[in-house]
């Protein structure tokens, strides 16, 4: 079967080997803080946010996921140990959440965001001061914008390019929901410099089964189950393999502080 | 243009205390009688006048040989070398606000004999005092305070705060180390306020007025004068009106224009209480503001309840609250969130006070022409022999 391109950044370097265990980022000096969002339904945002949290969980990382999702299978429906349904209708919920986000824990955080809340979450994130106070307090934000054609997802990441001039903001293209995405799509307004995010296609077979509540990802890559053929086994750990090499290149990059001027 | 409003001292050296004799015989003979003859200015020699002047702003004291008032700034610069065989040295005092130039005549083996102060309008800021009032109470005037205190503070604008609301002192709950709880019925404590406009160190006079008291403080501010003071030019008034939601306020509007005269009339539609304004009637509107000239208009955006809440409870200026930090300046553990809101409240409230010039208001731009007037020549021989 042929394997699809992972492209973490333009002109991505070749990944020695697909590595058997994600590596740690222990060494890191900053917490991340991750938040997936998208201005429209059904484009895969609570899938990356599983993948975002179990990365951390394999890797034996404290993870704490934020649910600001919307009536269908939910993040904490997947995760729920470990996953706070969030609040930001008043400020009482608003302060359960931003204060936890902005806490210099060791613990990286992952919002998934809904797009009904897009719009009222970055009004206040903008109002006050999310992401600089977030840098004060040495955490280090970044923005997963999954990106489809349509005009109203070019206007969600221009208003999130303007809001915040120097946030991370990567696009994330989902050849899984997302099949008439050209390959070198980019949001009209994206920097040229900027890289983007693919999560490449998955058989339907494997989609209707990680689609499942009861499925892990971290589960699976620890254990393989035994209902499970070769063939598809195979398939789906180098789907994971590659998504976790962009995530491993991503976390790099936020270490060594150059998320801004390299994902910029 | 400038207006000599201290006295200059001629200093002597030590020779006074050395030689035990008339100090002004020893150094210049005939120094008082030709000074008294040549200024139209006062000049006094006597021991007690000297005394007064020994010492300035600073913790030096040098006793002067003599004291003299110049009337203009053309008898400063010019009277005084008349002294003498003198070299003048004129400098430029650090000081430029509260002491804006200082004079220092020396003798021939470079000692100084004369030294001047010279303080000039035009570069001493005329003392502002910022009026925060309604005559209902409930409408947020403290609040309104206490943003103007934090904008002065952001904008190093020295000021001081009176709270009328005596004995409790709300405002000074927040700003203790400003803020006087005073009387404003009281005499004496009139006197501590208007009568130390131009000593007290601050540019700037806020004074909190207790709810009901607006017009008696106006009218009391006129029977001492003070209203006219500011009319002169001689000191600057802005009053902060805060509007209640009812149509009384514009009776309040055309009551106190009848007191201001050329003050700042800053009408304040504030939302913090979530008041609701009615739209006035454009014409009724207009017909009170006619009355008060250059009166304006400005809004206080509502902060979030459970903000305006732990900020009362904290009782920390919103300044303080936004940078989590206690009275005393420790770290504190303030939500994020609630700070956040407050510090975007408070740009927007900053936004507004900039729009209408509040800064100008209380400390006008100096006029260049003077300051470069007197930016004066380092080192000038003005006479070569004795008169």
């Amino acid at each position: 079967m042929e394997r699809p391109v992972i492209s973490v950044v333009p002109g991505p370097a070749p990944v020695a080997a697909a590595p058997a265990k994600a590596r740690d980022g222990a060494s890191r000096s900053t917490t991340p803080l991750y938040i997936v969002c998208s201005v429209r339904r059904g484009v895969g945002k609570t899938l990356l946010a599983r993948l975002l949290t179990e990365f951390h969980l394999i890797n034996g990382r404290q993870v704490a996921a934020f649910d600001l999702g919307d009536d269908e299978l939910q993040l904490a429906d997947y995760l729920p140990r470990c996953t706070t349904i969030g609040d930001i209708s008043d400020t009482l919920g608003q302060m359960a959440l931003f204060d936890r986000l902005v806490a210099d824990d060791r613990s990286a955080k992952v919002v998934d965001l809904s797009h009904r809340l897009f719009k009222d979450f970055f009004l206040v994130a903008q109002k006050i001061g999310l992401f600089e106070e977030a840098r004060r307090c040495g955490v280090e934000p970044l923005i997963f914008f999954v990106i489809d054609p349509s005009s109203k997802s070019s206007q969600g990441y221009a208003i999130l390019r303007r809001w915040f001039p120097d946030a991370s903001l990567l696009p994330v293209r989902n050849r899984i929901v997302a099949k008439g995405i050209p390959s070198r799509y980019a949001p009209p307004n994206a920097r040229a410099s900027s890289g983007s995010f693919e999560i490449s296609m998955l058989d339907v077979s494997l989609r209707a089964l990680v689609d499942r509540p009861a499925f892990s990802f971290a589960d699976f890559w620890q254990t393989t189950p035994a209902h499970l053929s070769a063939h598809v086994d195979d398939e789906l750990r180098t789907w994971m393999e590659q998504i976790f090499r962009q995530f491993q290149e991503v976390e790099r990059r936020l270490t060594c502080e150059e998320v801004l001027s390299s994902l910029e | 243009m400038w207006s000599i409003s201290s006295p200059c001292s001629v200093l002597a050296p030590d020779i006074a205390a050395e030689t035990g004799s008339h100090v002004s015989d020893t150094i210049l003979p005939g120094l008082e009688r030709r000074l008294k003859s040549q200024l139209t200015g006062e000049v006094r020699f006597d021991a007690f006048t000297r005394g007064r002047y020994a010492t300035d702003a600073s913790h030096y004291r040098i006793m002067p040989l003599g004291v003299f008032a110049p009337r203009t700034m053309e008898e400063a610069a010019d009277g005084l070398p008349r002294c003498g065989n003198l070299i003048i040295r004129i400098q430029e005092n650090s000081h430029r606000r509260s002491i804006c130039h200082s004079f220092v005549w020396f003798n021939d083996r470079c000692s100084a004999i004369a030294y001047c102060s010279v303080w000039g309008s035009c570069i001493m800021p005329k003392p502002a005092v910022v009026l925060i009032g309604a005559d209902k109470g409930g409408v947020g005037k403290t609040t309104v305070a206490r943003t103007l205190l934090d904008y002065f503070g952001a904008n190093q604008v020295r000021v001081r705060a009176f709270d009328t609301e005596v004995p409790r002192g709300t405002l000074k709950r927040f700003y203790p180390e400003v803020t006087e709880v005073v009387d404003i019925n009281h005499v004496p404590d009139q006197m501590k306020i208007f009568d130390t406009l131009n000593i007290a160190g601050a540019s700037v006079t806020l004074i909190d007025v207790r709810a009901g008291l607006m017009l008696p403080t106006l009218r009391a501010l006129r029977d001492i004068g003070f209203i006219d003071a500011a009319k002169q030019g001689e000191l600057t008034l802005a009053v902060f009106h805060i509007l209640g939601p009812s149509i009384a306020s514009l009776d309040e509007i055309g009551e106190t224009a009848g007191y201001l005269g050329d003050a700042k009339y800053i009408m304040v539609k504030n939302f913090i209480n979530n008041t609701h304004f009615f739209e006035w009637d454009e014409a009724t509107h207009r017909a009170y503001f006619r009355r008060i000239k250059d009166a304006v208009e400005i809004t206080i955006p509502k902060l979030s309840e459970m903000a305006m809440e732990q900020v009362e409870l904290a009782s920390v200026p919103f300044a303080s609250f936004s940078a989590n930090k206690k009275q005393k300046g420790e770290p504190a553990a303030y939500s994020f969130v609630l700070r956040g809101y407050v510090r975007h409240w408070l740009g927007n409230v900053s936004a507004e006070y900039d729009r209408i010039g509040v800064l100008d208001i209380v400390r006008p731009r100096e006029p260049a022409p003077a300051v470069d007037a007197v930016k004066l020549r380092p080192v000038m021989r003005i006479a070569e022999a004795a008169s």
